[in-house]
């Protein structure tokens, strides 16, 4: 891992260009994924496409590069990760992502069809905290109808091994 | 602005270097510093996969924000 160190063949700089490109992508893929929903209006979430909330930004905006170890839980259809640390958060997933409400216990299944992680199970996701307005303006449909305790867990696709 | 940040004074800075992983979950808060220059503490990820470009706060505005010094040395 470099992470922590720049290394003198690294370039610097904040590419306006690649900003500019993802503020169109995502504009594009926000109207192209507005579904049947309203901006604005919040819905059911087991009438999400998936069953769960996506966001449309992409990876040339950034993710938090912060880590969230916890339970997945569901309560009244939404999934949260209940943290180590007392605190709920609504997890916004990545495109491609669904939640199987009919296997028992139910399932979050990745892009590719792999089962990650059963309600219940300890996860450790990458990403990061965001307000309610990130997340809203980041959400390929309005917001689901759910009561996060805490707030909003970003998640970057990034499942990560958990500790024990 | 990265994406996740709703408004900020501060510079965010995306370092990139093909083909190296900058910047992974949890790594957040961690050092960029090279030789004995702090440059800054790693906010996010970006790029291919999330993680082969990196975001930091520089250090200047950690020192002006929060009132505190950067310890090169115990």
């Amino acid at each position: 891992m470099n992470a922590t160190t720049a290394s003198p063949h690294a370039y610097i700089g904040w590419r306006h260009g690649r900003l500019l490109a993802g503020l169109v992508s995502i504009l594009i893929v926000a109207t192209a994924c507005s579904g049947t929903s309203q901006p604005g209006v919040p819905i059911d979430p087991s009438q999400l496409p998936g069953g769960l909330p996506h966001y449309a930004m992409t990876g040339e905006r950034g993710f938090p590069a912060a880590a969230i170890p916890g339970t997945l839980i569901e309560e009244d259809g939404c999934v949260y990760v209940a943290s180590l640390y007392e605190q709920t958060y609504l997890v916004l997933w990545p495109s491609g992502w669904t939640f199987d409400r009919q296997s028992a216990p139910a399932r979050v299944i990745g892009p590719d069809g792999e089962v990650v992680a059963f309600i219940g199970d300890e996860v450790r996701f990458g990403g990061g905290i965001v307000p309610r307005s990130v997340a809203e303006e980041n959400s390929a449909d309005a917001l689901p109808t759910c009561s996060p305790q805490t707030g909003y867990w970003l998640f970057s696709g990034e499942v990560l091994p958990v500790q024990g | 602005m990265p994406g996740y940040v709703p408004s900020a004074d501060p510079t965010f800075i995306e370092l990139h270097h093909d083909g190296v992983d900058l910047a992974s979950g949890g790594d957040s808060g961690g050092p960029y510093f090279y030789g004995g220059t702090a440059f800054g503490t790693l906010s996010g990820a970006a790029g291919a996969n999330n993680i082969d470009d990196g975001i930091f706060m520089a250090a200047n505005y950690i020192v002006s924000g929060l009132g505190v010094s950067i310890m090169t040395s115990p």
